[in-house]
């Protein structure tokens, strides 16, 4: 069982015991087809379930058809891999946006555009990182003063 | 037509159903050649290297009385919100540790919370099918109690995750346990769209996460006990745009990777795994090594990823919070077993707006506050 549905079940286990539930269905899991036997199931129903089946048809044939031409997933990790090595080369060189754009090839420039908010990005966690560095990332290790206690950590370098 | 041949008609059309999915399933399948861990490694890239001291548990949030479930940082200040057991909302000054709210909410049954973009507002839901907000400017009453200010109603079942609609607060998406998502206009408290229930191509089964891309506002992602994640068009709400196969167990956590195309999920079945949101194709399963300690596979329960994306940060049920090599997928760092980690299971955790600090919220009843505090070499 999910944690959160998990949650959900405990819940309401406390709520019976404790007080008036608060009304909620009872969760449940995929059945793959809705109500088991012995449900009766109205014509108009039926009638809306088989056109809902009819959609979810066409699709999945849609979507077989454009698996037939789809690259094979090394594609996609080619191209990601790629975005977090090349260009976050380029960002470093300060290449200017407009020259990528009039030059290179279109999957090229996504692919550049897109690296502009990943790797090329200073990320404070990591041990190496590109800049510029942001001297706001070490507040956390700084002495904070709050109205009613001071507080402060050292950063692990500060005892080497 | 009689009822019979509908029945007959209903059955044909299921079978056809399946019969598509099951060679969707292999076609898909033939197209995975290879992951990112095999292809980075091919290229010889080392993961990560942390030292044991880089990454600090820098704060200890105490206050909450119960388990933590939720929280959310505000994007741009050192604010976050948290949803407990004991149910209330407190609202934290991350930077000095000190409450600024404590709400105690109408109904304690308390699953989700999430803090508006401009800070001013924060939201809740669980058991009571209802999505909370309250405006933090607002005056409290004679016990210190926050009103709240507008009561989003609809939901068939408990609300799972809420979550704001970057840069609008009057917009908000939640989950439910009824199988569906909502997109809510938090002024008028009305519905205006439902996403999955009696349309087809929705979760058939309970959903329990969201994540809304940060590059693409109108798209988001859920998370199912049906063991798939969906990719939704706010701006088409009869469909899904698509269905992502291959967990084998509740999708307890989604999350956008920051570059908005790809997209990472926790389960039950105790893995991650990322997926290209265009093409559908699993990119990369992280799996924990398995554990003799474990009597069972410890399940995950949420994901997040650093600001760059290289590290994602995935906590799991037995107080395990691991940092991967996203690349390499490797644990680089295992935060639950650091100085003064958690000593319970991690229910959430987030990253800080500007990527600085992690919050991880805990059912020992603790959030915490980790940073990197060792030597950064900035190139």
């Amino acid at each position: 069982m999910g944690t959160r549905s998990e949650r959900a079940a405990d819940g309401e286990a406390a709520v019976a015991e404790d007080q008036a539930p608060p009304s909620e269905p009872a969760s449940r899991r995929a059945a793959g087809g809705g109500g088991g036997p012995g449900v009766f199931i109205g014509k108009h129903r039926l009638a809306a379930a088989i056109a809902c089946l009819d959609q979810e048809i066409l699709s999945l044939q849609k979507e077989l058809t454009e698996l037939e031409t789809m690259e094979p997933s090394s594609a996609s990790c080619k191209e990601w891999v790629f975005q977090f090595t090349h260009c976050s080369i380029l960002s470093s060189l300060h290449v200017c946006v407009s020259v990528v754009n009039a030059q290179l090839c279109n999957s090229f420039k996504n692919n550049c555009r897109v690296v502009a908010s990943t790797e090329g990005k200073p990320d404070p966690l990591l041990p190496i990182t590109t800049g510029p560095e942001n001297s706001s990332w070490d507040r956390w290790f700084q002495r904070v003063r709050s109205s009613r206690n001071k507080w402060w950590a050292h950063k692990a370098s500060d005892f080497s | 037509m009689s009822v019979a041949e509908l029945k007959e008609k209903h059955a044909a059309a299921t079978a056809t159903v399946n019969s598509l999915r099951e060679r969707l399933k292999q076609r898909r399948q033939l197209l995975l050649d290879t992951d990112v861990a095999t292809y980075t490694k091919n290229q010889g890239r080392s993961p990560v290297n942390f030292s044991a001291t880089d990454l600090v548990c820098c704060r200890t949030l105490q206050g909450h009385t119960g388990k933590v479930y939720a929280l959310d940082w505000t994007p741009e200040k050192n604010w976050i919100v948290s949803a407990s057991q004991d149910g209330r909302l407190i609202v934290w000054n991350a930077l000095t540790s000190q409450k600024t709210h404590a709400i105690k909410l109408l109904c304690p049954w308390v699953m989700t919370c999430a803090f508006a973009p401009n800070g001013q507002s924060v939201a809740c839901g669980g058991l009571d099918s209802a999505c909370s907000v309250f405006n933090l400017s607002s005056q409290s009453d004679r016990d210190g109690n926050i009103p709240v200010s507008r009561i989003l109603t609809g939901h068939k079942g408990y609300i799972s995750c809420c979550q704001y609609v970057p840069d609008q607060e009057t917009r908000l998406i939640t989950s439910s346990g009824d199988q569906t998502c909502v997109l809510w206009d938090v002024t008028t408290g009305q519905r205006i769209s439902i996403f999955g229930g009696e349309f087809p191509s929705g979760h058939t089964a309970d959903v329990l996460s969201l994540s809304i891309s940060s590059t693409n506002p109108n798209m988001f992602v859920s998370g199912s006990c049906d063991s798939t994640v969906r990719l939704w068009d706010l701006r088409i709400a009869s469909r899904a745009v698509r269905t992502y196969h291959g967990h084998d167990g509740d999708v307890n956590a989604v999350r956008f990777f920051p570059d908005g195309l790809r997209f990472s999920s926790g389960s039950d079945d105790g893995t991650c795994r990322l997926f290209d949101m265009r093409t559908g194709h699993q990119l990369q399963v992280y799996a924990r090594q398995p554990d003799r300690n474990d009597d069972e596979i410890p399940t995950v329960t949420s994901v997040a990823f650093s600001i760059s994306g290289r590290l994602m940060f995935s906590g799991y049920s037995n107080g395990d919070c691991y940092v991967w090599d996203t690349l390499v997928a490797e644990v680089v760092q295992n935060l639950g077993t650091l100085q003064n980690s958690h000593e319970g299971r991690i229910s959430c955790l987030g990253l800080s707006g500007d990527g600085s600090a992690l919050c991880t919220g805990s059912y020992d009843k603790n959030l915490k506050i980790w940073a990197f505090g060792g030597q950064r070499k900035v190139i």
